[in-house]
């Protein structure tokens, strides 16, 4: 059906379109590459090219300087190894944790939701849509006050108000995945196994979770990427350890301090490049799930 | 959609709907409590850890405290909703930087519609520009705010390309450059998922429709507005809700763009000082929980406008659930 719309279609067009679109597609890529094409040159020049000279694309002489500054210069490193370094470490385990722990919640909720029939239902989903749509961003930094007053601030104690809330599962996570099983996970089966007897939480771990698997890689990459960008909750709770600092608080700290002086250019874009690196290159390796996983979502909003 | 989930499972159906009453002895089964415990753990923990921030910046807003600790609080006869009136400029200030936040993710939208309509296109390679255009969108705001720094600096890309020598972050000759820089930042980085949004939306439209409106004769900018528009409401209207929330609480490209400066909390004249900055800069960095409470508490009242308008169609569409 669809072919033949599309034969249609590409007979009746001229030429003109089609270059009108390629223009189009590349002209955006271009906005979107160029500025880390000029971080990535910037941060092979050194630091005495850039000062000397003006603003040019690419180095007269390619040089890591950058890159030797952010580990050397350092002005946050504990004992000797770099924020940026203890800052990806940090970041993987204050995201991790978190994560795999509070997906484990939602797919079981949401299976819950999805194939078992009790009393009050409808009202704990209502409950949960609910507290999906509050927008409570609003309250990020007052969050604070809470924390403080129940002694979860200060030094290591300020991780607790970091992993602790996102253990007990989301509530978009929740109607994502629950949405998934209604159209993807037959009743019959799922019947058919409690017919054997099978309890809840077997069920889930024998069913759920091996089938729920496409929408829950896609929830945890999001998930995932959500935990490595996160800046603000570290910058409020971790700001006095720098030994807890995730990824992104440590490349603001260092870059921070770095313009400071008016120089070192190549070392800020040093910095910013390779914190995007390992992210962009998960994507570049799963972009397929990406893609699907607002797929999924997206035909069911 | 819904409609054929429902011809799927007639039999489904109607044991959803035949709200037939379960005996007592049915009530408290082993697996309805099971059931419950699991259901509940989100929900309390929803109503730990975010019941008492708000009850406690309640309490905050009518009182001063040491160090923020809540038993220090002492009745201060309103000042803090005194010092609203004393700061109206600042605030003032920051409602014109957090509008233009939100301008920045309707812009991203309208760059998502259009770039998904390119992508939409029989042409080849649509593929892979768009996992390119998704690649800025896994990149954090904190990075890509320093890359935009570098560029936006004295001695960078910008003033080259256009042969001036202008400090777009720190103007003293006009502050709202910086405003404008921090706007180009984020409509670098948010149309990505839009765009994703969109080209699966634009797949799903029914091809029958369009094959209809080329026998009518229609052209190509009536099919894109009567059909293809209606066809993209609903997703529309998510990230039109989903852009609100984030450009209302746009934070760290305005804490890394805008750092302190001689003249204003976030930059010349305070020009890059989004209301959730302002909020961070008063309760966490100043220690005035109070006043920040207040200025959340109006930022959760616009937010509330939409999210109402979002709760009542969400209910509305779970009746079937």
């Amino acid at each position: 059906m669809e072919k033949t719309i599309r034969q249609v279609k590409a007979k009746k067009s001229f030429p003109v379109a089609k270059l009108v679109t390629y223009i189009a597609l590349v002209l955006y890529t271009l906005i979107l590459f160029v500025p880390f094409l000029v971080i990535f040159c910037t941060s092979f020049m050194s630091d005495y090219e850039i000062g000397a000279s003006e603003f040019h694309l690419f180095p007269y002489e390619w040089s890591a300087e950058g890159y030797e500054l952010i580990f050397t210069l350092d002005p946050n490193a504990v004992n000797g190894v770099p924020s940026l370094l203890i800052g990806f470490f940090n970041t993987m385990w204050q995201t991790l944790v978190p994560t795999v722990v509070s997906l484990f919640v939602s797919a079981l909720v949401a299976f819950v939701y999805s194939k078992f029939r009790f009393p009050g239902r409808k009202i704990f989903f209502l409950a949960n849509v609910f507290t999906m749509m509050l927008p409570l961003g609003a309250f990020g930094f007052v969050g604070y006050l809470f924390y403080v007053n129940i002694g979860w601030v200060g030094g290591a104690r300020g991780l607790l108000p970091i992993i602790i809330p996102g253990l007990f599962g989301s509530a978009g996570t929740i109607f994502f995945l629950r949405t998934y099983y209604d159209s993807a996970l037959s009743n019959e089966v799922v019947e058919a196994a409690k017919i054997d007897g099978a309890g809840t939480v077997r069920l889930f771990f024998s069913i759920a979770l091996p089938l729920g698997k496409p929408a829950i890689l896609a929830q945890f990459l999001f998930a995932f990427v959500g935990g490595y960008n996160s800046y603000s909750a570290q910058l409020m709770y971790l700001y006095n350890d720098k030994s807890l600092w995730n990824l992104q608080l440590a490349l603001s700290e260092l870059t921070g301090m770095l313009s400071e002086g008016n120089g070192y250019n190549n070392a800020k874009c040093a910095a910013a490049f390779i914190s995007m690196l390992p992210l962009i290159l998960l994507y570049i390796g799963m972009q397929k799930y990406f893609i699907e996983g607002i797929n999924i979502g997206g035909g069911k909003e | 959609m819904e409609l054929t989930k429902t011809a799927a499972l007639p039999e489904e159906e109607d044991a959803r709907s035949g709200r037939t009453r379960i005996p007592k002895n049915q009530f408290f089964t082993k697996q309805n409590v099971i059931c419950w415990i699991i259901v509940s753990i989100p929900l309390l923990a929803f109503l730990v850890f975010n019941g008492f921030t708000i009850v406690f910046s309640i309490m905050a807003m009518f009182g001063e405290m040491e160090y923020n600790q809540l038993d220090t609080l002492k009745w201060n006869n309103f000042a803090n909703f005194i010092r609203i009136g004393e700061d109206i400029g600042t605030i003032w200030q920051s409602i014109k930087v957090t509008l233009v936040m939100v301008l920045a993710q309707f812009t991203s939208l309208t760059i998502a519609i259009i770039m998904a309509a390119f992508l939409s296109q029989s042409v080849k390679g649509t593929r892979l520009f768009q996992t390119l255009y998704f690649i800025p969108y896994v990149c954090s705001s904190v990075a890509v705010s320093i890359m935009w720094t570098v560029i936006f600096g004295w001695n960078g890309a910008l003033n080259s390309l256009l042969g001036t020598t202008i400090d777009w972050l720190n103007n003293m000759e006009n502050p709202s450059t910086l405003t404008w820089a921090i706007f180009i930042s984020v409509i670098w980085q948010a149309p990505g998922y839009g765009i994703v949004m969109y080209c699966s939306a634009f797949k799903s439209i029914n091809p029958a429709l369009y094959e209809a409106a080329d026998l009518d004769g229609a052209n190509a900018f009536q099919k894109f507005w009567y059909i293809t528009i209606p066809g993209i409401s609903t997703i529309t209207f998510f990230l039109v809700l989903a852009g609100i929330t984030a450009g209302l609480t746009t934070f760290d490209a305005a804490r890394i763009m805008a750092p302190m400066s001689w003249d204003g909390y976030a930059g010349p004249e305070n020009a890059g000082l989004a209301l959730m900055y302002y909020i961070y800069i008063e309760g966490v960095q100043f220690g005035n929980m109070g006043y920040a409470s207040i200025l959340s508490w109006l930022l959760f009242i616009v937010m509330m406008i939409p999210s109402v308008y979002l709760i009542r169609k969400r209910i509305l569409s779970l009746e079937d659930l």
